[in-house]
């Protein structure tokens, strides 16, 4: 029999948290965990189901990734492995204790008593798991029978392993992300680092042959028209191309350059939603918004300010010119409805896309 | 849902005691001040984390700690070798049902796998450290345990902080001896209340009852009131000055709402009644309890009632699990010994803990009452009623007092003294039992072997086989003359007298008791009362 959990890597603006929201609150009353990555992923996903259903369902509960962790998979049985309270984790980034052993349970795992190190929770998750034959899975077994995870592209290091045990349970389970979204990862340990990001993908995919579960393609995009879709693909050749279902026509829709004198008139005319890449970039009108920054949210239009990257790619049109941040030029690509246009200096010369002149 | 065991340490008189109960019916049974009423305060203190109807936080003071473990405290402060500040543990297991699977875990002092809750009372460190170490400073100084640096702390099994609504399971105290004041005599019928209510009807309480405060700023005379208090405005304060009805958080429908009994408020019904439907309420309740604390359903009831009220809990109670303490004789009877839990302020065992045969002895017993006896601080088991009457006179000789008033029990078992010891050996008692050699003190000897060795058991029976039974002790010791003056008898030898004495027994015993003359008391006797 097929495993029943699945993986479904959803494109920019295929509305998965609508659909997640909806998978989980409606059509069972089954008993199921809706995990999501952040705080604001969290706070997403109470908006979206108080619109939608009026309140979160009794049945639903909601939580961010790592309070996940620390109720299920850490506090329950952690006396098995270290008496004091986890009380919290310290969300300082990096490689933690790096020449301490992992026998030396306080020291490698903790910073202070009870606050564990960010890189090391699901590690010690999985050293619980271990050590008591797996009396966490069964503990979550009995409380839930579905599991969805949301921004599943953002989990790395342990996380994985636990995950993969979670895959073996009797919990249903459906991961939904988007590698090519995968800015943020949990942690920074280094184990999976070859699964790191985008490359999380051929982890996915290895399970699948294991046949710990199916993985789906959603290719389609209820945000953006075609040319922003086509424009974003060119990002991640090899992928299933993104089909748009935005069939709105406007008068000024499409992927353009913009010159630098132009832009005070284009945003008179379009008032599209400043983009930058970071805040070193100065002098930018209106309230722009970092590309990471601007997951999940959708505008009209918007108007890219490149990083050094992005401009050299929209000089070449080649892919290796675009940097190492191509999930987060991915990501600002497709906050749009109907246009996107990047800043670029007069007269730029590019390989791949027009300049629109006002 | 139902709770499976319970481990309190230092909590009141319960320095460290570990329960187990039935799913069902749980009677408890022990001596005064065993610690009945306490266990079943700790339970309610870990279900809720409330003491005195209020939260346990703001509840906090010394004597909730045993005072056995506070003393130690200080006296190792005053030595100058301080111990750690004690700390109150009350865990319960539960059973594992899916309602409760959330609250499992292995954060239990068993390290076990279980649902179940922990509340403790300890030094708050995180906060306090620093007022703490202050406190010690100076050891000589610290006389009671700093509980204003104490925190509360409540979690699941799963290492998770409980609030009143994370714990899936509804749990009612029933105390009537507690209701003091009208204050909480409120409180408490309306938390039976509001337990009774089913959800939505507890949400349609509350709407309407906001709805009336609202409807009270629209009656025309209330609005003509404000009216006139605007106009006022500068003279009180500059701002507006009106009057509404309270609608702060505290003045919720509970405050001015109260349960009617034929139009007579429920807290002005005699105690009686009122404790007999506070009880029915809270069974009847629509959202099932699951567990139920009642102590002493005696209370505050007449008999005829005590007894209806006894067969109400019996028959409605299927799926419920009862825990209740009780003086009663009646009520144990009624509820049967099988749900006894013999509870000596450490631990608590019921028949089943018991060798078969002991335990089909006492479900023949016709009534209860010897099982309540043997749980008294001290006991001294004898064989019949003359042995009894001089076991009496042997104690008032030697203490000055009847041995009641000393919590000795003195128990006639005929010849069932292994069942008590039984009882005795499981619970740790302190037990005195005397008997006749009758003739062959080795092999009567023989028989309480097994027992001889329990630290708390002493097996009184004299050596000396040519006085084999109480009689021939009796006039060994005091002498024909004595004896015939103390009974009014004059028998011409020691085989006439003992085999009167041994035909009138218990007159004879009577008779010595009630004599005001001092009788000199056989060895075993002595040593049984000492």
């Amino acid at each position: 029999m097929p495993s029943p959990d699945t993986i479904i890597l959803a494109s920019a603006g295929s509305g998965k948290t609508t659909d997640i929201i909806g998978a989980a609150c409606v059509g069972s009353t089954d008993r199921t965990s809706l995990v999501t990555y952040t705080i604001n992923g969290r706070a997403e996903f109470s908006k979206k189901a108080y619109e939608q259903f009026g309140a979160i369902p009794p049945h639903v509960t909601l939580n961010t990734w790592y309070t996940f962790l620390l109720q299920h998979f850490v506090r329950p049985y952690q006396n098995h492995l270290y008496t004091p309270r986890v009380a919290g984790i310290n969300f300082k980034r990096g490689q933690s204790a790096r020449y301490v052993k992992a026998t030396d349970v306080e020291r490698f795992y903790f910073s202070s008593p009870g606050r564990i190190y960010l890189d090391k929770v699901s590690k010690f998750a999985c050293a619980v798991i271990e050590k008591t034959d797996g009396l966490p899975i069964k503990r979550f077994e009995a409380i839930y029978e579905r599991l969805f995870i949301d921004e599943a592209q953002d989990l790395s290091g342990y996380d994985l392993d636990l995950l993969e045990y979670l895959l073996r349970s009797n919990v249903r389970i459906t991961l939904v992300g988007d590698h090519r979204q995968s800015t943020y990862t949990t942690n920074d340990s280094a184990r999976n680092k070859k699964y790191a990001r985008v490359r999380i993908v051929d982890k996915f995919e290895q399970w699948e042959k294991a046949g710990l579960c199916t993985i789906t393609y959603q290719t389609h995009s209820h945000r953006c028209i075609q040319a922003i879709c086509d424009f974003a693909d060119l990002f991640h050749p090899g992928f299933p191309k993104t089909e748009s279902l935005n069939k709105t026509v406007t008068d000024h829709d499409g992927v353009f350059l913009v010159e630098k004198s132009n832009v005070q008139a284009y945003r008179d005319a379009f008032n599209p939603q400043p983009l930058r890449y970071n805040r070193a970039q100065l002098g930018i009108p209106g309230r722009p918004i970092n590309y990471g920054a601007s997951k999940g949210m959708t505008f009209e239009r918007t108007l890219i300010y490149p990083h050094t990257p992005l401009k050299k790619f929209l000089k070449t049109g080649k892919l290796e010119d675009a940097g190492k941040e191509i999930p987060k030029i991915y990501i600002a690509v497709t906050r749009t409805k109907q246009s996107v246009a990047f800043v670029v200096p007069d007269r730029f010369d590019s390989a791949i896309l027009p300049t629109f002149r006002i | 849902m139902t709770i499976e065991r319970a481990i309190i340490k230092n909590y009141r008189t319960l320095r460290s005691a570990d329960v187990r109960f039935s799913d069902a019916l749980n009677i408890i049974v022990g001596d005064n001040e065993s610690g009945k009423s306490t266990l079943l305060e700790a339970v309610n203190l870990a279900l809720r984390c409330q003491l005195n109807r209020r939260p346990a936080a703001y509840e906090l003071h010394p004597y909730l700690f045993n005072n056995e473990v506070v003393a130690e405290y200080v006296k190792s402060h005053n030595d100058g070798k301080p111990q750690p500040p004690p700390e109150i543990l009350i865990e319960l297991f539960l059973s594992d049902t899916p309602e409760v699977a959330e609250l499992k875990g292995s954060i239990n002092s068993k390290m076990a796998d279980a649902p179940g809750i922990s509340l403790s009372i300890q030094l708050d460190e995180e906060h306090c450290a620093e007022q703490y170490n202050a406190y010690i400073a100076d050891g000589k100084a610290v006389n009671s345990l700093p509980v204003e640096y104490y925190t509360v702390i409540w979690r699941g099994f799963n290492g998770t902080t409980l609030t009143s609504r994370s714990i899936p399971l509804k749990s009612a105290l029933i105390d009537p001896a507690a209701i003091s004041n009208t204050y909480a005599a409120n409180k408490y019928v309306l938390e039976i209340v509001r337990d009774y209510l089913t959800k939505t009807q507890a949400v349609d309480l509350a709407l309407s009852y906001r709805h009336m405060r609202d409807e009270f700023l629209k009656d025309e005379r209330i609005k003509a009131i404000n009216a006139d208090l605007a106009g006022k405005q500068g003279d009180v304060s500059d701002k507006i000055l009106s009057m509404a009805m309270d609608t702060t958080t505290r003045a919720s429908w509970e405050t001015g709402v109260l349960p009617h009994l034929d139009d007579v408020p429920l807290t002005l019904v005699g105690k009686g009644e009122q404790n007999a439907i506070k009880i029915k309420l809270a069974i009847a309740s629509e959202e099932e309890c699951s567990i139920f604390l009642m102590e002493e359903p005696e209370n505050h009831l007449s008999h005829a009632n005590l007894n209806k009220l006894i067969s109400h809990l019996a028959s409605k109670c299927e799926g419920t699990q009862l825990i209740i303490t009780t003086h009663s004789s009646f009520v144990l009877n009624k509820l049967g010994v099988d749900s006894v839990l013999m509870f000596n302020g450490e631990t608590a065992i019921t028949l089943n803990d018991l060798p078969p045969s002991t335990k089909t002895y006492f479900k023949r017993l016709p009534g209860h009452d010897t099982l309540r006896k043997i749980l008294a601080t001290r006991s001294i088991l004898v064989e019949g009623p003359s042995d009894e009457l001089i076991v009496q006179k042997a104690y008032r000789q030697a203490h000055g007092c009847m041995p009641l008033d000393a919590g000795v029990e003195v128990i006639s078992v005929s010849l069932a003294f292994k069942r008590f010891l039984d009882i005795a050996r499981k619970l740790n008692l302190t037990v005195a039992m005397a008997r006749d050699n009758d003739g062959n003190a080795a092999a009567k000897k023989a028989l309480y072997e097994d027992y001889a060795g329990e630290a708390g058991i002493r097996i009184c029976i004299d050596d000396d086989d040519t006085l084999r039974n109480l009689e021939r002790q009796l006039i060994a010791v005091n002498g024909r003359d004595k004896l015939n003056r103390m009974l009014g008898t004059h028998y011409a030898n020691d085989d006439e007298l003992s085999s009167y004495m041994t035909n009138n027994k218990t007159d004879c015993a009577l008779t010595l008791f009630e004599c005001t003359e001092d009788l000199v008391i056989p060895d075993y006797i002595q040593d049984a009362v000492a």
